[in-house]
Parts: C-alpha cells; structure tokens; sequence
C-alpha cells in the first residue's frame, strides 16, 4: 500500500513579537475537527502536527498543543527571528520531508513517510507567498484564501488526471474559495495523476486559510 | 558598469472596468463577450519596471503566457515601460495550467532571455485567478531571492544589492512597513499601492524621454515581439498544462446568501398621508433606540 507514504496535517504557524497571530491558532481549532472526523471515519491515527520557526519560541508549544495540536516541531535559530522567505521556505520544506521527524510522531510508521498529507497556512502576507515557494519546493498543489474544508472520497472522471475514466481518490481534500467575482465559490482540489502515461503523487494536499473561517 | 536587465511577467485578464464587463443571466463572468486586457496589477509591475529604467537606464524584457490574442498585454505593458523585447509563450499544451504549470512555463520562458536577469517584477495577483500564488512560484523556480507586497525599492547599482519597502498584513495584527535589502537577482512582486516617484529634474527628463520612446515601440510593438512554443522553449511536457498542474477546479456554485431578517414596506410618496405613517414609524423606532 503507498497509503502511508503521507501522513498527517501540518500547520505552519505565525508569530509577532513573540505572541502566535490569531489566524494560527484559529487554524489549528479547525485542523483538530478535520482530522478528530478524519480518524473516526477511517478508523486512523493521524496528527495534527504545527510548525513554528523562530527565535526563542519554545515556550509557545504549550499553547499549539492546547489549541488542539498533537505535535509540535520548532525550528529555533537567531536567523529566524523575522520571516524570510528563503530560509523560511528551505527549513519549511526540510522539516516536510524529513522522515526521522516524521518517526517521531507515529513509530508505528517508522521509516515510511515521505511527506504531509495536507499542509496548511494563513492567507497573509507572509502565508501566501511562503506557500507558494513550499510547495513548489515540495512539488505538489496548492489553492488559496480558503473558507471552508471538507475531506470526503470522490470518484473522479478527467480528461488528463484520470485518463476520461471514473476512478475514486480517497480521503480527498474539498478547498473551498470565494471567487473573483463575489457570486461563486469555487472548489479545488489537488489530485495525483493516475493517469498511466505519467502517473505522478501529489502532496501534500495544500491551502492557505482566511481567517473569516471560524466565524461562519 | 553593466546595465540592470529587468523582466516583467503579465496577464491578459477580462477588462472588469465600467462597462466592458458582462455577466450572464444567473450572475457569473460572461468570458466570451468580457473585453481582455492587460492585468491592473500587471501595469503596476510595468511602472515599476519603468521606474528602474528612468532612474538606472535598465533594459526591459516583457513575457506573458496566453494565447495568441495576449500579445495586446505585451502592447499595453511596453507603452508603459518602454520594454525592448515582448516574449509570447503560446500553445495549446500550455491550456488548463494551474499557478505550478504556469510558473514552469515561464521559468522556462525567462530563460530565453539572452541577458542575467538582475530583476523580475509580477503583479500582485491577476483578477481573474486572484492566487497571487504565480509570482513566488517563478521566483523560487528561478532561485531568486523573493520580495513581496513591494511598495517601493531601490537599487544600488554599485553593490548590487536591493532595498525595498514591503507592506506586511497579517490577519488580526496591526500592518507594518518592513524595510528589507537583498542582494541581486531578486523576485519582485509588486504592491498595489506601489507609486513611482521621480524627484529629480535629470530623473524627470529621463521620464519624458522614456515615455516618448515607449510610445513609439508600442506603435510597432510587432517589431519586438517574440512568439515560444513548447518545443522551442524546451520545456518538459508533463510539467505544463494539464499534466503539469496538480490541482483541478472541481466545482463552481453560488455562494450560498444568507437569508434576510429585514423586511419591506412599498410607500406612495406622493400621498401625505401615507408619508405621516413613515414619520410615526420612524419616530417609533428611534424612540425604542433611546437608553432609559
């Protein structure tokens, strides 16, 4: 089974000045219901997993776990006190990948994960852009400014993804976004290819999030 | 000393201003009688470049990924930045890309600039997508350093190096000016908000001379432009298009309206007696608005 390839929901969190911006933990309240469903339906174990990078912040990780993380990972340098894309987007990726922190998590999986299952941001100036450069880092999709989330099993039929045939993706992503126009909500979702010319994995599964989310 | 070599990359996007839009009945973007132009934010990238070219006498590169009809952008944007050379990369394997697919492709494309790019500028997000994802994601493909939400910058051409001002809003947190420097090449993608501002009388000739000469190439734009498909870009055909995009558009529906806990009363206005029935009314409710 390729199953345990990606595990887990990673949330990269956002501090200023030494205190987590709202939208972070408003993000991880919402990470908690997604996978408490997504375990209870799948009869899993998977985690709700926040990152935070920075200097001198172990003191926050309490917090993170509060607010309804089960891990939390820091990265803590004195070249990380103020967001940088670069070194934010390279140590970002690093800790997605890195499969001895992954091992950590769930021993039960040791040695198997290659990267998240869903990764989330805030959709704010420093959100936006770090998520875009992450995942094309991490190679895999990304949508943005979403206001709602919903993991469901879909059967597919595309033209390119799926060759025209109807094929089911598990334990799939819907990313809900207002659209340009104000009228229409588009969905988005990122899919690997299965189609047999060139098959290719996609995750993890990505978003940057509004903060309007929690308040619907 | 070498002149600075600048890039802007553009969108042809639906015109939304007064009167060019139009919608069909349910609501939505009628695409097909909705007017193209190029990007708000796309001619904002282009004044910024420009600004590089009055102040550092840069060389500018204009490329845009879309059809054929898309070199109208490259038109628009060289009347505003004076640019020597317009690239069109057009296919139809490039058709159905998302933001990943569409950064490939222009990775690609910059490539086919002969000169070491120092500066790249994108707008802010295009109005149509409105990801705002496309930009950094050149910019990491390009490993430049990335700056976004730019409202200013400068460049000293000496030390190669950048210094810019960048608009920082975070979600519930008060916005910021973040004041950065980097050394060249750098990714910037440019803030709305961003103005140019020429404060010497040598950098305002500059301008005159520039927008002159700018007005001229854009007359005979066709002389400058360069059109690329896939196989002269060389790039690899699953990483564009459709097969190159991870994400797809599932489904678009209506958002759904939140129902209303007004309500209304139809009055005559010209019957006084109907109008005295509204001052009662309103001084009732003002009245109940009153704190005892």
């Amino acid at each position: 089974m390729s199953e345990e390839k990606y595990r887990h929901l990673y949330v990269v969190m956002e501090i200023e000045n030494g205190k987590l911006i709202p939208v972070s933990l408003e993000m991880l309240g919402e990470a908690r219901r997604l996978m408490d469903e997504f375990n209870k339906k799948y009869s899993s174990k998977e985690k709700v997993v926040a990152i935070l990078l920075g200097d001198n912040v172990k003191e926050v990780s309490k917090t993170l776990i509060q607010y309804g993380a089960d891990a939390v990972i820091i990265a803590e340098n004195p070249e990380l006190k103020d967001v940088r894309n670069t070194i934010y987007t390279k140590v970002i990726s690093q800790i997605a990948q890195d499969s001895k922190l992954a091992d950590q998590i769930e021993e039960e999986y040791a040695g198997q994960i290659k990267k998240p299952r869903y990764m989330f941001f805030g959709a704010d100036s420093i959100g936006r852009h770090l998520s875009s450069t992450v995942l094309v880092e991490l190679d895999s999709g990304l949508a943005s400014d979403i206001n709602q989330l919903i993991i469901s099993d879909l059967k597919i039929t595309h033209q390119h993804k799926t060759a025209g045939n109807p094929i089911t993706y598990e334990k799939t992503l819907e990313m809900y976004r207002p659209d340009f126009s104000g009228f229409l909500w588009t969905t988005i979702l990122c899919l690997d290819n299965k189609n047999p010319n060139f098959p290719r994995d996609y995750f993890p599964q990505a978003c940057s999030l509004f903060q309007e989310f929690l308040n619907q | 000393m070498e002149p600075l070599n600048i890039a802007v990359i553009i969108k042809l996007e639906p015109d939304f201003s007064e009167g060019n839009v139009s919608y069909n009945p349910d609501g939505t973007l009628n695409r097909a009688e909705t007017k193209n132009t190029l990007g708000p934010h796309s001619a904002i990238a282009a004044e910024a470049a420009f600004y590089a070219k009055v102040k550092y006498g840069a060389n500018i590169f204009i490329g845009t990924m879309g059809p054929p009809i898309a070199d109208l952008a490259l038109q628009q944007a060289q009347e505003i930045s004076d640019a020597k050379e317009l690239h069109l990369y057009s296919d139809r394997a490039f058709a159905g890309a998302d933001t990943l697919g569409t950064a490939e492709a222009i990775r690609a494309g910059l490539g086919k600039i002969e000169e070491n790019l120092d500066l790249v500028f994108s707008g802010h997000r295009a109005s149509d997508g409105e990801t705002g994802q496309t930009g950094p994601q050149v910019a990491w493909k390009l490993g430049f350093t990335f700056l976004g939400n730019v409202i200013s910058y400068d460049v000293d051409v000496e030390k190669r190096t950048v210094r810019a001002k960048r608009l920082v809003s975070l979600q519930g947190v008060d916005v910021v000016i973040e004041e950065v420097e980097a050394p060249l090449p750098v990714f910037i993608a440019i803030d709305p908000s961003f103005k140019s501002n020429y404060k010497t009388v040598s950098e305002r000739l500059a301008f005159q001379k520039y927008k002159k000469e700018a007005h001229m190439r854009a007359k005979g734009y066709k002389n400058y432009l360069k059109v690329f498909n896939v196989e002269q870009l060389g790039v690899d055909p699953t990483l564009i298009g459709l097969p190159g995009s991870p994400t797809i558009v599932y489904k678009v529906e209506r958002v759904p309206k939140s129902t209303a806990t007004r309500q209304v009363t139809v009055v005559d206005g010209s019957n006084p007696e109907e109008i005295k029935k509204v001052v009662i009314k309103m001084r009732e409710a003002l009245l109940a608005m009153v704190i005892k």
